[in-house]
């Protein structure tokens, strides 16, 4: 009888536990998408972003530099400056995507190369804990990601949403099982076209499937943003929002990260105009970073020299016409572009030809995108070059004299490897 | 060749259907739907979207050659067919407005049929309605500043005019492409068909001259552009009287 009784409790306990979890389920699942973005100074600031399915009164980021398992024991918090409804479509709703609202804190006067645990809410509903780590000022080291292109997929065969990619979610994983074995990777720099398009029926599984690239421990990759050509609808600035960069010179989005104090990635937006503002800031601003920093990268979405699509486009010749020219004359030391759904690797290129002072081109995206058919035959991608059709994240590994650039596959199998000089001096 | 107006329905007609064909062969919209969309492999659409191209340029140059009612009604459908899968595609600035940006290509094909079938009152009409579109599109445009056509204007004068220069000249130039638009559809004035003709080809043009003759297909496939004011200006010349000119473009 008393076996009874005991088996019978616990049934008890283990229905109300089960209830319990649910509604937890339930709260936790009101304050979703966790991201970090990194703009210009990210050893001391951040952006925290976030997406609540309703609206609130008082958004908040909790901090600190310990983890604590009640918000009332964070010494830091933050009010988000940023938050508002997202435009959603009847079609998005139909889409399986709900009505939601956006987040942005700015976290500032961050310290340099610090864990920093956080949790963000909306009113009274908070996120579980997470944390990421600042980038290092004084480091001469530096691991970085760098993929483009996560846009449409194989259809996912769990929920049988064509916005929910198979591949892109792989990706993901993949991107977390690196983060976990190389926990040096600080940041992952995204080359664009994020979804389909940035309505919100596609940002939405975007941001689902990007939770994916969060480690079992919480640790949140921060993310370095350029936008693409499948990018300019207004749910791209309302959830890739970036303060002051998102507003300036009529459509932003270009902006230098001081990675380290010697180390720079230029991030330029081939959606606005090339020739215009952005054109005289590079100018400006090239000569600076190539005279304080060992190494400069830079990244934009459309492709200098594309592996895929045609050389001659107008787009690319643009960026060759007016970005390509400053961008060698400033010694830069690698140019990571997307926008043709392949992997690539350029020759050295100085002045539309193989020279090996010349600048290194690699990427055109595979974070979950359909592989295209590229063009291996290009003059650029025959004696020391590549092209080929696979998904795939970089790796960047930066020291002080010399970078170590490695593809990853979808199945984490090493494509290519090849080291680079830096060409300051 | 003496320039008739059928020489000048079939030259627009030929760069036009070269230049489609020739973005066809490149990798268009219709590839990237069916990699994206449908889930075929980059081979398969390639393939298709050859094929496509093939097919298109056989129907147009029979539709040049030995023009029908059925093979240029089939063409202005295909031209529809293709401005529907860049709307589809999307990833270009204002792809959403991509038919009504090339209402001249489409409407090309079925103003020629109905030139050869005489009913001139419909050719004109059809004319008017490809251009007021065209027109009307590109400046509402260039009023919401679209970055291309600032690199446009910065490259023309070779970087010596500053982006917010080029975003007031864009201003003007989206108001007069609009006040074209409505006196090519509503009021009878043939100066603004002059200015279709100069802007047209000018515009054109422009992507020649920013990109290269590399890019010579953009320039073909825009020439309906200015072909339609071209058309539209022999039309009412040859066929009507100098008092019967402004009557027939209020009526036709």
């Amino acid at each position: 009888m008393k076996n009874i009784v005991f088996l019978f409790l616990l049934i008890l306990l283990a229905c109300h536990s089960k209830k319990q979890a649910k509604i937890n389920g339930e709260l936790t699942q009101k304050v979703i998408h966790p991201r970090i973005y990194w703009t210009e100074n990210p050893a001391s600031h951040a952006i925290v972003s976030w997406t609540s399915l309703e609206e609130g009164a008082e958004h908040k980021v909790y901090y600190d530099t310990i983890s604590h398992n009640d918000i009332k024991h964070y010494s830091l918090f933050t009010e988000s400056a940023s938050n508002g409804k997202i435009t959603v479509r009847k079609e998005d709703l139909l889409s399986g995507a709900p009505s939601a609202y956006y987040h942005h804190t700015e976290l500032e006067g961050l310290q340099s190369g610090k864990k920093y645990f956080f949790r963000f809410c909306s009113d009274n509903t908070c996120s579980p804990e997470y944390f990421f780590i600042t980038a290092e000022r004084n480091s001469q080291n530096l691991s970085v990601l760098y993929g483009g292109d996560s846009r449409v997929g194989e259809e996912d065969e769990e929920d049988n949403n064509p916005a929910a990619h198979a591949t892109r979610k792989k990706m993901n994983k993949l991107i977390a099982k690196m983060l976990v074995q190389r926990p040096e990777i600080k940041a992952l720099i995204h080359g664009a076209d994020y979804a389909m398009d940035a309505t919100w029926k596609h940002l939405y599984f975007w941001f689902n499937d990007h939770e994916l690239t969060i480690t079992p421990e919480g640790r949140v990759l921060p993310l370095i943003i350029s936008r693409g050509n499948h990018d300019h609808e207004i749910g791209f600035t309302e959830n890739f929002r970036l303060g002051k960069i998102t507003e300036q010179n009529s459509d932003g989005y270009y902006y230098t990260t001081r990675l380290t104090d010697s180390i720079a990635l230029i991030t330029l937006n081939t959606e606005t105009s090339m020739a215009g503002y952005q054109y005289k800031w590079l100018k400006k601003e090239l000569p600076k970073a190539r005279a304080a920093n060992k190494w400069l990268l830079v990244q934009y979405h459309k492709p200098a020299y594309p592996a895929v699509k045609d050389f001659d486009r107008e787009d690319f010749v643009r960026v060759r016409k007016y970005w390509v020219p400053l961008f060698e004359e400033n010694r830069v030391d690698i140019a990571l572009e997307s926008d043709g759904h392949a992997l690539k690797k350029t020759v050295p290129i100085l002045k539309n030809k193989p020279d090996p002072k010349g600048i290194v081109y690699i990427g055109e995206g595979g974070l979950g995108v359909p592989q295209r058919n590229p063009h291996p035959e290009r003059w650029y991608f025959t004696n020391g070059g590549h092209a080929s059709s696979d998904h795939h994240v970089w790796l960047l590994d930066i020291a002080a004299d010399s970078m170590k650039v490695k593809a990853f596959g979808a199945n984490g199998e090493q494509i290519l490897d090849f080291p680079l000089k830096s060409k300051y001096h | 060749m003496k320039l008739t107006i059928p020489a000048i329905f079939k030259i627009s007609l030929s760069f036009l259907i070269l230049g489609i064909f020739l973005q066809l062969l490149k990798g268009a919209a219709i590839s990237s739907l069916l990699l994206m969309h449908v889930g075929f492999s980059d081979i398969q659409s390639l393939y298709v979207e050859k094929v496509f191209a093939i097919s298109f340029l056989v129907l147009g140059i029979f539709s040049v050659w030995r023009p029908s009612q059925l093979n240029l009604f089939s063409l202005s459908l295909l031209i529809l067919f293709i401005s529907l899968t860049s709307f589809f595609a999307g990833g270009k600035h204002f792809s959403e407005l991509s038919v009504f940006a090339h209402f001249t290509r489409i409407v090309l094909p079925l103003a020629y049929l109905y030139y050869l079938r005489k009913q001139l009152a419909i050719c004109v009409w059809l004319l008017r309605l490809g251009i007021a579109f065209t027109f009307a599109t590109h400046g509402w445009e260039a009023l919401q500043a679209n970055p291309v056509f600032i690199d446009y204007l910065i490259g023309f004068f070779q970087l010596r005019i500053q982006e917010h220069t080029a975003s007031y000249m864009l201003i003007m130039v989206g108001i007069v492409d609009i006040v074209v638009a409505f006196c090519i559809w509503k009021v009878s004035n043939l100066w603004a068909i002059y200015w279709v003709v100069f802007w047209g080809f000018l515009t054109a043009s422009l992507r020649v001259y920013d990109a290269g003759l590399e890019n010579f297909s953009e320039f073909l496939v825009r020439t309906p552009n200015f072909c339609a004011g071209l058309l539209l200006l022999a039309i009412v010349r040859v066929f009507f009287n100098k008092s019967e000119v402004k009557r027939n473009l209020k009526t036709s």
